[in-house]
């Protein structure tokens, strides 16, 4: 990933900054839009909400043949897809999990960690975590 | 619009090629199209290219070098995996609309050695897609389709062992081993529920067709087949990921929607199908995203056998992409040449009885979306 | 005056078994654990969550600090404070400081942030202690030392804990340091001397010469902070300060040192054996010396829900093997 490109999707990323559309008022993350991708509708204005990290998860996988990024961090790494709880379906890693523990339905919680490095220098995200109520 | 027509196929085994460089591949490709005709093709009768490579060269620059038909018109065009269909689709539209009469496609990939950048080494568009592999991408759907159908690991297992089966009979096929639902199971995990045999292999391999204007085929043959539908769709799963993307391909449904619309055909009227088993997930899926069965019942529908070769909708006689092998720009043109021989009564241990009307289907997936393409055939009178 | 109004912590799940450790090294068994960040762990995603934790449970919009300071003994690729405030949603005008070396830089952030705060030149400030520590294998470090991040608000009013006096002991000595090129810090070779001359002298220093300058008796206190060590007993001995008194918290025995989270840590833990107006004497010790606060609870139960957090985090657990550990710390792996 070239610098430029994680520094100007750094606020979002760091700040968890989402967008709504302002007609069909799903809600998209990461990257805004000028156009919805569900409904197609020109935003006129760029609605931003800060994202609930708290949610569910939908699906998931346990990758055990890495896939591009991910060698750093070692097999086993679950991808999941998760809805959170005020908005928005997010694709993502779930962290500091065991891989026979993942059940759709778990609820989680986004953390700021570390998702690989560039040139040496960590990039950050946010990735999900388990939460035990 | 103008009706079009295939008058040649021909492909290259599909494997591990260390000693075939792409040059090669598509060398034996075009040759063996050429070959193919049945009463013979002048070269020079070939008046357009399109070229369907996912990253295994640049722009159209091999093909006037590779194939020695120097100065015409060459397209390369790219479209995740489903670049040999969106390739066949495009030279088709240029015989519809009248402005070629003979095209020729190719399809290649070289996934094993040259340098190619392609689904392996693919870069996640941003943050949130870092780490994901295609079996990961595809996984997803398969524990969501489990949670919500019941869909079991061992009929993913049957896709596989159906699929090996039926390349075990394909001399060009990747893998010529059979398995059983036992091995597929305990076979190395690679993206629960995947496991290596519910995957498709890293394939070197070319494959080519020659399309030209229906009312002209038989000066090449009388046995031509013609194209009767095509249909292509995309998609997002920008953030938006709906409860039908986790759980199938809505392009695939939008795609043969459109193709079956232009053939004025339906589900039932398929005789044989090539459908994209990248995964045997996908497989599964695509029984349903199809039409050939009710959404959740594709394990049903490959345990009772229906998609068999003897069964009532032979899927992927070939040996599919699990078997046959996925060089990805190759593949929708691969299952172009099954088809067209099928319905010639070509295929061999193959071969589905009577044969009249084939389907083809060509997926390309990542994170941010798919595309999906459906071709219809159908027998030439 | 100054203190503490809220406080957030972030320990990662994974320990190792003492025990473990020792056995790889054909040592005797040793009972403990120490925390260990994951792979995609490190002192920025630590402070991250500690510092959201400090701002949640002191119920303050992040755009109201003023200065943020972030101290750690952990060699940092980039400066943290300026991201952390970043990643808090911090005004980008907030004063940012990071402060290392030492595992004492904690309590000298605090000192300066309340100075910051009185002199009224920020309302509120954060204080983040954080590290993940690289001990070299096969040392007494390694048995000792763990990773975790303590954060707290400091402001002027609905304190939970005030500073009531602070006294420091500082000197040139040097007992770990760090070799250009080489992965480890080095050390002197002789425990007994960095004990005493090191952790013993500045420690009850610091903390004698605070409790003669506030007229302080040790009976007068209810609880004693001092750096997570095996020798705070004679620490406290040097200072007359009755066994009972020292800490001898569930975090430090769950998670090992945690150098400048540590007294933040215990502080929290503190809060819920304290009532208003008991004093707190706490006693920071890195390379180069100690600081010594007094606090007094003003109301301490402002912290009950950290310290629940904190109770939580303690007995949330993953246990890893020694192999593993060095893999986490990047000391064996894939080269690059």
């Amino acid at each position: 990933m070239s610098d430029p490109f994680v520094w100007r999707e750094l606020r979002d990323e760091y700040q968890l900054v989402a967008q709504r559309c302002s007609s069909c008022g799903v809600v998209i993350y990461p990257m805004k839009h000028k156009i919805c991708p569900k409904c197609g509708k020109i935003q006129e204005e760029t609605k931003e909400i800060k994202l609930n990290p708290h949610g569910k998860i939908v699906t998931y996988t346990v990758q055990y043949v890495p896939g591009p990024g991910a060698k750093e961090f070692g097999p086993p790494m679950i991808l999941v897809i998760c809805d959170l709880d005020d908005g928005g379906r997010i694709n993502g890693i779930l962290t500091d999990c065991a891989p026979d523990s993942v059940k759709i339905g778990m609820r989680v919680k986004l953390e700021l960690r570390s998702l690989y490095t560039s040139n040496g220098l960590d990039v950050y995200s946010h990735k999900f975590t388990p939460i035990k109520e | 619009m103008l009706e079009v027509a295939v008058i040649g196929c021909g492909m290259t085994p599909f494997g591990e090629h260390y000693g075939k460089s792409l040059r090669n591949l598509v060398e034996d490709a075009y040759l063996s199209t050429i070959r193919s005709v049945d009463k013979g093709i002048d070269p020079k009768d070939i008046q357009a290219v399109w070229y369907g490579t996912l990253a295994s060269s640049w722009a159209s620059f091999p093909i006037p070098d590779f194939v020695g038909l120097s100065q015409l018109p060459v397209s390369r065009l790219e479209n995740a995996c489903a670049t040999g269909s969106d390739a066949f689709r495009n030279a088709c539209f240029s015989v519809m609309a009248g402005i070629y009469d003979v095209v020729l496609v190719i399809g290649a990939e070289k996934m094993n050695d040259e340098p190619c950048s392609s689904l392996w080494n693919y870069q996640a568009m941003e943050n949130w897609n870092i780490g994901r592999s295609m079996p990961g991408v595809f996984a997803l759907r398969a524990t969501r389709h489990m949670h919500e159908f019941g869909t079991k690991r061992e009929q993913l297992a049957m896709v596989s062992v159906k699929n090996h089966h039926n390349g075990a009979l394909n001399p060009r096929a990747h893998f010529r081993f059979e398995t059983t639902v036992e091995k597929a199971l305990k076979s190395r995990m690679i993206a629960y529920p995947l496991g290596l045999l519910d995957c498709c292999p890293m394939t070197d391999g070319a494959a080519a067709a020659i399309i030209c204007r229906a009312d002209i085929a038989k000066k090449y043959t009388d046995a031509s087949v013609q194209v009767v539908g095509l249909g292509l769709a995309t998609d997002t799963s920008y953030g938006t990921m709906t409860d039908e993307q986790l759980v199938g391909f809505p392009t695939t449904t939008k795609a043969a929607k459109e193709a079956f619309q232009m053939a004025k055909l339906e589900p039932k009227d398929v005789d044989v199908v090539e459908l994209h088993d990248c995964f045997t997930i996908t497989e599964l899926v695509s029984y349903e995203d199809l039409g050939f069965c009710k959404k959740g019942e594709g394990g049903k529908f490959v345990e009772e056998g229906r998609a068999s070769l003897g069964g009532e909708t032979p899927v992927n006689p070939s040996g599919g992409l699990l078997a046959k092998g996925h060089p990805t720009g190759a593949t929708g043109v691969a299952q172009i040449v099954e088809v067209f021989e099928q319905v010639r009564g070509q295929s061999g241990k193959r071969q589905v009885a009577d044969a009249e009307i084939g389907l083809t289907h060509n997926l390309g997936v990542a994170p941010e979306g798919s595309v999906g393409l459906v071709t219809i055939l159908r027998r030439g009178t | 005056m100054a203190g503490i109004l809220g406080a957030g912590m972030y320990i990662p799940l994974r320990r190792v078994a003492l025990t473990e450790i020792s056995k790889a090294w054909g040592n005797e068994d040793i009972p403990g654990e120490i925390s260990v960040a994951g792979l995609d762990e490190d002192l920025f995603t630590m402070a991250v969550s500690a510092g959201r934790g400090a701002l949640q449970y002191s119920n303050i919009e992040p755009d109201r600090i003023g200065i943020i300071y972030v101290c750690t003994g952990t060699a940092s690729k980039s400066p943290i404070a300026s991201r952390l405030a970043f990643a808090l949603g911090a005004n980008s005008e907030t004063r940012v400081m990071d402060l290392g070396l030492s595992a004492r830089s904690t309590t000298q952030a605090i000192l300066c942030c309340s100075d910051v705060v009185r002199a009224g030149s920020a309302k509120y400030g954060i204080v983040v202690g954080v590290d993940n520590p690289l001990p070299e294998p096969g040392s007494v470090d390694e048995m000792s030392w763990g990773a975790a991040a303590a954060a707290v608000v400091i402001g002027s009013e609905g304190m939970a804990f005030s500073i009531a006096g602070a006294k420091s002991c500082s000197s040139a000595f040097t007992e770990r340091w760090t070799v250009p090129g080489a992965q480890f810090q080095r050390q002197t070779a002789f425990p007994r001397f960095t004990r005493d001359l090191g952790y013993l002298h500045h420690s009850s220093s610091a903390g004698s010469s605070l409790m003669t300058s506030l007229k302080i008796k040790p009976e007068d206190l209810s609880v004693v902070i001092l750096q997570n060590s095996v020798v705070a007993d004679r620490a406290a001995k040097a200072m007359n300060i009755p066994q009972g008194k020292v800490l001898r918290s569930e975090s430090g025995k769950a998670f090992g040192d945690t150098g400048c989270a540590a007294v933040l840590l215990d502080l929290v833990e503190s809060s819920s054996r304290v009532k208003g107006g008991d004093k707190v004497l706490m006693v920071s010790y890195g390379i180069g010396g100690s600081d010594a606060i007094c606090l007094v609870a003003e109301k301490p139960e402002n912290l009950k829900d950290s310290a629940i957090r904190l109770a939580k985090f303690c007995n949330d657990k993953t246990l890893i093997d020694y192999a593993t550990l060095l893999r986490l710390r990047r000391i064996i792996g894939p080269a690059h």
